[in-house]
């Protein structure tokens, strides 16, 4: 049964002023927001995959960057992206893969955009402050990294199940494909195929309650709005074409060098326990945090909506809110799919809500909240977002230490270069300790430290899931300071340490009289801004000359000798 | 809002009501057998006494001596008074009892508004009060952590009241609101939390006159506007009524300095978001996950009060743990009556009978009893009377440094040294070291400012550490082993370790173990002999000082 629209004002036509104005003022936004300065702690490991699949002409399929793990399994899932982030560094070095985000990040929330402009039958100014919002809640995320593909396509795959909704099911068949895509971008392909399946179910569930005469989900106690969005109510038919779309998906998935293999990824991952309490990005929503609070206000809304919405809701749209819901709260990583997901699902409910509590007497939508927005306003709120955007990040660049300009400066402002530790690097060349020295590193400097030094393997970096188990646990143990530390340290038998001063851990290196500590970057220790790395070297007789001979070239040590004196020489 | 009691309103049958409200008593009562850390309950304990004995309220601190003198807003005076004379009374035994008659008066009463507001979306009364139950359950485990004998206790037990009084007004039409007032005063020197009991009469207030707002065009809302009028008069009411104690308008000062520190917000553990990868933090999703379900699948209209008041009190949870039980007992009634038209919507749902209220009755009054035994059988507390050791247990007794500060008597530690200790154990030495004033306890808003902020820091274990001590002039450390700020200590050579509870040093947090509390003294001359005193009573400290070798370095 189709919900036919009437004959009303709630058809007037969309004013494409205000949508063109406002889409103007997003792409300042997310070009903006993309210039805000966030380490880009991996993308160096997948630029040097990228370059080692270009070179070899196949992807890895063992560990062969760290010594701790050297030879273990290793399932690049996002092999696609590593290769596209190489040669967008050839091409153009850090500015072309600026670019590339950009480009990736301008796809994702212009699509966003027009999509919840459907959704909310034409309402531009709705669409525009629920696609910011959006964009807001990712910014944490927003880096040179797979997961942008994720939410493209995420994006893409539910646009597609409501349009499929609409009376054109065979539209469902175009899920294929892009998941097939999807899977050698990114693992996040596993939710996508997870969300076709849910639909299919939910709506075979709600069709079957229909039939037997249970009151269905939709029905309430208000009147049901007499021009809804043409949306068909779920029958057998499309839950059970959703249920065979998925399971091509899920076939389609294992078109990748790894096969089936990409499964592994996503049961290792969520199975994993030290992840939450070691990565920051896995652990749980913290609501002191601006991002805690702007899920928050976004779940309020999309549940304001659900509940005084005049529109029939669907137990899909619902489960996808709830599951969404409970992978953001367990992992703040999850928060952007929650935005883009459950704003699609409930664009229609929450345009509903506002038009029923903020249209006038006798008519049906609101004038602001509405389709034809007063064009006045429309440039105002347009002309203050794109004001506010290119100041934000005038200032932000203005910040940045780096002397470059232009879109180089962007790059080395938005992936925030100086943070690494380039001087590090040059002090360990050169010094020249021995090559058969093992190396244990700060988990976030890993992946430069295999880009800079690519002679030299490393003890851990941000590709976790090859480090899953007693690797990234006793380095999570470590990061505790427990009493027992050196224990646990002397399974991996390391030669010199390289730790960022902020790390926990790094303390136990300078206050322990069995590592001497050869460079500094600074000595405020307790400054942040940037990595300000800290090497040391195991204190024995045989390297003596080499702690010596180091401390003599670290210009901090020169300046400030009582730092090395905080472990006592044997 | 009817006018009339509905006459179809299905009567319950008396026997299930019965059974159901007599086991959300016992499962009430036995899951106060919880081991949970009251740091505060000893401060409170001593401040109760100093009331008794001066008979009035105190201004002025004089129990740290970092902010003695600074002003007090002790706004739980009366509770503190009551705890002492139930102290004095009975021992913590006498505190237990108190802690059990306000949890199960609470939660018993909780579970009657549920399953009468469940009755009203039910065609069955059995149903109604299965669901109401289920819902009901949620809420106390939600709760549970927070059943402990603390001033709190009472806001719980007057936002039953007032919420059961709003309720029964709303559908009933009988306005008995006036009868808050004088709740309010009482409630207003027991608690702060009197201010939620406002905040929510204002808010029904102004959900119930937004709905009539609304329908205006559709029929006539007088009466519906007449209630509202009156929530917002008593709301009023019930504002100025919290003036009447002896701190008159600063309790508003103290709260907005409170919930406005951000520093206190990431600092004390109850003000932190839950964490959702723990067992409360899934506990609490399961509440929000009914919470939503029941208001989406919900036949009934909803209420712009009703979900108000979920809202904000799940955005109150969600910015600090400590704020579960209230989301629990302001939001278990409205949601159950949800709850059961969304149930009702399962064509089963009519067919659920008695049996399946007893089977759950039996299983929950199972679960708690069950729970409650195994606790006190792993109990560090062996010895006492019963009700005593169900008492240390609850309140974990074993966790505080009691040994360490006989310790502190027995050595006759100087009262002037100034003590550090951390933030945990504060309340305790407060109560059972009344000599030695204490660097920070649990009375977080008189050490608001940079008092608080250094202590953030030390716990941050900055490499200047020293720095930020030093300005204190601190003399002895109070610590425990599980404490990260320890190990900075046990490794600084001008800190000499001089008592531990116990040689083995663990990271293990408590409440997993009893505590193993540390002291140290400053390595300086002025000590020597008190150092070399202590140590010599307390043969832990050779064998822990044998496996840390300090550091040669002073540091930055």
């Amino acid at each position: 049964m189709t919900n036919s629209p009437t004959t009303g004002n709630d058809l007037a036509t969309p004013s494409r002023f205000a949508l063109i104005v406002l889409g103007i003022a997003v792409v300042v936004f997310v070009v903006a927001l993309s210039i805000a300065p966030s380490p880009a702690v991996d993308l160096f490991w997948q630029m040097r995959t990228g370059q080692i699949i270009v070179s070899t002409g196949h992807v890895p399929h063992f560990d062969t960057f760290s010594w701790t793990r050297n030879g273990h399994p290793w399932i690049v899932h996002e092999w696609g992206m590593c290769v596209l982030l190489w040669s967008t560094f050839k091409a153009g070095g850090f500015a072309g893969v600026w670019v590339l985000e950009a480009v990736l990040l301008l796809a994702i929330f212009l699509t966003l955009y027009l999509l919840l402009h459907r959704e909310t039958r034409g309402a531009p100014l709705t669409a525009f402050c629920l696609t910011l919002w959006a964009c807001k809640m990712s910014s944490p995320l927003i880096a040179p990294r797979p997961h942008l593909f994720t939410y493209l396509f995420l994006i893409v795959c539910i646009g597609i199940l409501l349009a499929a909704r609409r009376g054109n099911p065979k539209l469902l068949w175009w899920l294929v494909p892009t998941c097939v895509m999807w899977a050698n971008f990114h693992g996040g392909v596993i939710l996508g195929v997870g969300l076709i399946a849910l639909f299919g179910v939910c709506d075979l569930v709600e069709a079957g309650m229909s039939r037997s005469g249970t009151s269905t989900i939709g029905s309430g106690p208000l009147p049901p709005n007499p021009a809804g969005t043409g949306l068909v109510k779920p029958d057998l038919e499309i839950g059970k074409r959703q249920l065979v779309v998925a399971a091509c998906c899920a076939v389609g998935l294992s078109i990748n060098p790894y096969g089936w293999h990409i499964y592994e990824i996503f049961t290792q991952t969520v199975g994993n326990k030290t992840m939450p309490s070691f990565v920051s990005e896995w652990s749980a929503l913290d609501f002191h945090d601006p991002l805690g609070l702007l899920f928050e206000a976004m779940f309020a809304i999309i549940c304001a909506g659900l509940v005084f919405t005049r529109e029939s809701r669907s137990l899909a749209e619902i489960a996808t809110v709830v599951l969404l819901a409970h992978a953001s709260l367990t992992a703040s990583r999850n928060v952007p799919l929650f935005a883009f997901a459950g704003l699609l699902v409930t664009a229609r409910h929450i345009q509903s809500t506002l038009d029923r509590f903020l249209s006038r007497k006798g008519e049906d939508r609101p004038e602001l909240f509405g389709p034809r927005p007063p064009s006045v306003i429309s440039v105002v709120v347009a002309i203050a977002v794109v004001a506010v955007s290119t100041m934000t990040a005038v200032d932000q660049m203005r910040r940045s230490p780096d002397r470059s300009s232009g879109l180089a400066k962007a790059a080395s402002t938005s992936f925030a270069l100086h943070y690494f530790p380039a001087d590090a690097v040059r002090f360990l060349k050169t010094e020249q300790l021995p090559a058969d020295w093992r190396m244990y590193n700060d988990y976030n400097l890993g992946s430069y430290l295999m880009w800079s030094m690519p002679e030299r393997k490393i003890s851990m970096d941000t590709q976790t899931d090859v480090f899953f188990g007693g690797v990234l646990d006793d380095y999570a143990r470590l990061d505790q300071q427990p009493f027992g530390w050196e224990k646990i340290l002397a399974f991996y038998h390391p030669d010199f340490v390289v730790m960022s001063a902020a790390e926990p851990q790094a303390r136990l290196f300078y206050t322990s009289p069995r590592w001497a500590l050869v460079w500094a970057d600074t000595a405020d220790l307790d400054s942040s801004g940037s990595s300000n790395a800290l090497i040391f070297i195991k204190n024995s007789r045989e390297n003596a000359s080499v702690i010596e001979r180091c401390r003599r070239d670290c210009p901090t040590l020169v300046r400030h000798p009582e730092m090395a004196l905080q472990g006592a020489t044997q | 809002m009817t006018t009339a009691i509905d006459q179809n309103e299905p009567r319950p049958s008396k026997a299930t009501g019965i059974v159901l409200t007599v086991a959300a008593l016992i499962v009430a009562v036995m899951l106060t057998v919880n081991p949970a850390p009251n740091n505060d309950l000893f401060w409170q304990l001593r401040a109760g006494a100093d009331i008794l004995r001066t008979h009035q309220a105190p201004h002025a601190d004089t129990f740290s001596w970092t902010r003695t003198g600074t002003q007090w807003v002790a706004h739980e005076w009366l509770s503190f008074a009551i705890f002492a004379l139930a102290y004095k009374a009975a021992g913590f035994s006498g505190l237990y009892v108190l802690m059990a008659v306000c949890i199960g008066a609470t939660f018993t009463g909780l579970f009657r508004i549920a399953a009468s507001n469940a009755r009203v979306a039910a065609d069955r009364g059995e149903v109604a009060s299965t669901v109401a139950f289920l819902v009901w359950l949620a809420g106390v485990m939600i709760s549970r952590p927070y059943f402990q004998p603390r001033p709190q206790l009472f806001t719980y037990l007057f936002l039953v009241v007032t919420m059961s009084t709003v309720l029964s007004a709303r559908r009933m039409s009988t306005p008995r609101l006036w009868m808050l007032i004088p709740l309010f005063v009482l409630w207003a020197n027991l608690h702060a939390g009197v201010l939620i009991g406002v905040g929510v009469l204002a808010v029904f207030a102004i959900g119930e006159g937004v709905d009539a707002y609304v329908e205006r065009s559709r029929r006539d809302v007088a009466g519906e506007m007449a209630f509202a009028r009156h929530l917002g008069m008593v709301a009023a009411g019930g504002l100025l009524s919290t003036l009447a104690t002896p701190y008159s308008y600063h309790i508003y000062q103290n709260f907005a300095a409170t919930v406005s520190n951000a520093t206190a917000m990431n600092t004390v553990g109850e003000w932190a978001s839950p964490d959702f990868h723990s067992p409360f933090g899934h506990v609490i999703e399961v509440y929000l996950g009914l919470a939503m379900a029941s208001l989406f699948f919900s036949q009934r209209k909803r209420r712009t009060a009703d979900v108000a008041l979920v809202l904000i009190l799940l955005y109150e949870t969600l910015g600090a743990n400590r704020n579960a039980p209230l989301l629990a007992i302001v939001c278990t009634p409205l949601i159950a009556e949800h709850a059961m038209s969304a149930f009702g919507r399962v064509k089963w749902a009519s067919m659920i009978g008695p049996g399946v209220a007893y089977v759950l009755a039996v299983a929950t009054v199972n679960g708690a009893l069950m729970s409650a035994v195994s606790t006190m059988r792993e109990s560090a507390v062996k010895d006492g009377a019963p009700l005593e050791r169900v008492a240390l247990t609850s309140i974990d007794y074993a966790g505080y440094p009691a040994k360490a500060c006989e310790f502190v008597e027995r050595e006759q530690v100087p009262a002037g040294i100034r003590m550090y200790n951390i933030y945990g154990q504060g309340g305790f030495l407060i109560w059972k070291l009344p000599d030695h004033p204490v660097f920070i306890d649990g009375r977080a808003d008189i050490y608001f400012g940079k008092h608080l902020d250094d202590v953030s820091r030390m716990r941050s274990m900055p490499y200047d550490w020293r720095s930020t001590l030093n300005k204190w002039h601190v003399d002895m450390i109070v610590s425990e082993a599980s404490d990260p700020q320890a190990k900075l200590f046990l490794g600084a050579p001008d800190w000499a370790l001089v008592y531990a509870d116990s040689p083995i040093l663990s990271d293990t947090f408590r409440p997993e173990g009893p505590v193993n509390s540390l002291i140290f003294i400053r390595n300086i001359p002025e000590y020597t002999k008190l150092i070399g005193k202590c140590r010599s009573d307390c043969p832990a400290v050779a064998k822990i000082a044998g496996r840390y070798r300090p550091s040669s370095g002073s540091g930055p």
